[in-house]
């Protein structure tokens, strides 16, 4: 018999207080494909169904997903560090079409690990850039249809920030950067 | 006012271009502002390649690497 695990997300930590934007994160992502529940603060965690028996540290997810047309969740954990883990069967996601229209017809679980990744990492920065002053003019996901994939872009204003009008040499990373610097 | 453009692939590469406003100056310190503001403990390994450009000028000088720092 299968046992459903969490695996990691490689390399992705959320920082302090940011479970809600993960959570508006796989929100955004799912989309119609999907229904979303994020667990209630200090609760134990949402029980996932799974077809195989659940690994007892992976049957209270800390945000769960039921792609339509499954039997069974995709759980998201976040550990004490900030670690995201995943846990799913392969088959919950294959063949949705919804997943497939947004992933350039995909919809294998690596594509949407590797959309969580980039599209939360894009948000972080854009968190941070606002809190500082700066404005966004959002994030959209942009399909690149010939290389089968796609990638996350946003713009920011930096507003008043930084004195950019005086003439100033600033190189903190060694002389190796593009023209201008 | 500048702009910087932010683009994150799939692959977790992650591109930072200043896309307008820094003719003749510098996006270095607009870029280490945000690097140095990331949440505490927000962290990813892929350490990504940020391209510094400047649109109105030809990069010399090939992409780098750019290590988040600890």
């Amino acid at each position: 018999m299968s046992t459903t695990q969490k695996i990691s997300i490689k390399g992705l930590k959320i920082g302090d207080d940011q479970f809600d934007l993960l959570g508006e994160t796989v929100k955004e992502l799912v989309g119609d494909a999907g229904t979303v529940t994020i667990k209630e603060k200090d609760s134990e965690g949402l029980r996932i169904r799974s077809r195989h028996a659940v690994a007892s540290n992976a049957q209270f997810a800390d945000i769960k997903i039921r792609f339509h047309g499954a039997s069974a969740d995709v759980g998201i954990y976040v550990d004490d560090s900030g670690q995201i883990g995943m846990a799913w069967d392969g088959y919950v996601v294959r063949g949705n079409q919804q997943l497939k229209d947004s992933f350039e017809g995909r919809s294998d679980r690596h594509t949407f690990e590797r959309n969580l990744n980039a599209a939360f990492v894009a948000k972080t920065f854009e968190q941070t850039a606002i809190k500082k002053g700066f404005t966004s003019n959002g994030i959209k996901r942009v399909s690149l249809q010939k290389e089968k994939m796609g990638q996350f872009e946003l713009e920011l204003n930096t507003g008043g920030f930084g004195g950019f009008g005086e003439k100033k040499q600033t190189n903190k990373l060694g002389g190796s950067l593009g023209g201008g610097l | 006012m500048g702009t910087i453009k932010i683009i994150v692939s799939e692959e977790g590469n992650i591109s930072i271009e200043a896309k307008e406003g820094f003719e003749g100056k510098s996006c270095q310190e607009a870029i280490d502002f945000i690097m140095n503001n990331l949440p505490t403990g927000f962290a990813f390994e892929a350490l990504e390649t940020i391209r510094h450009g400047n649109f109105s000028v030809v990069a010399e000088n090939e992409p780098q690497a750019y290590l988040q720092k600890e």
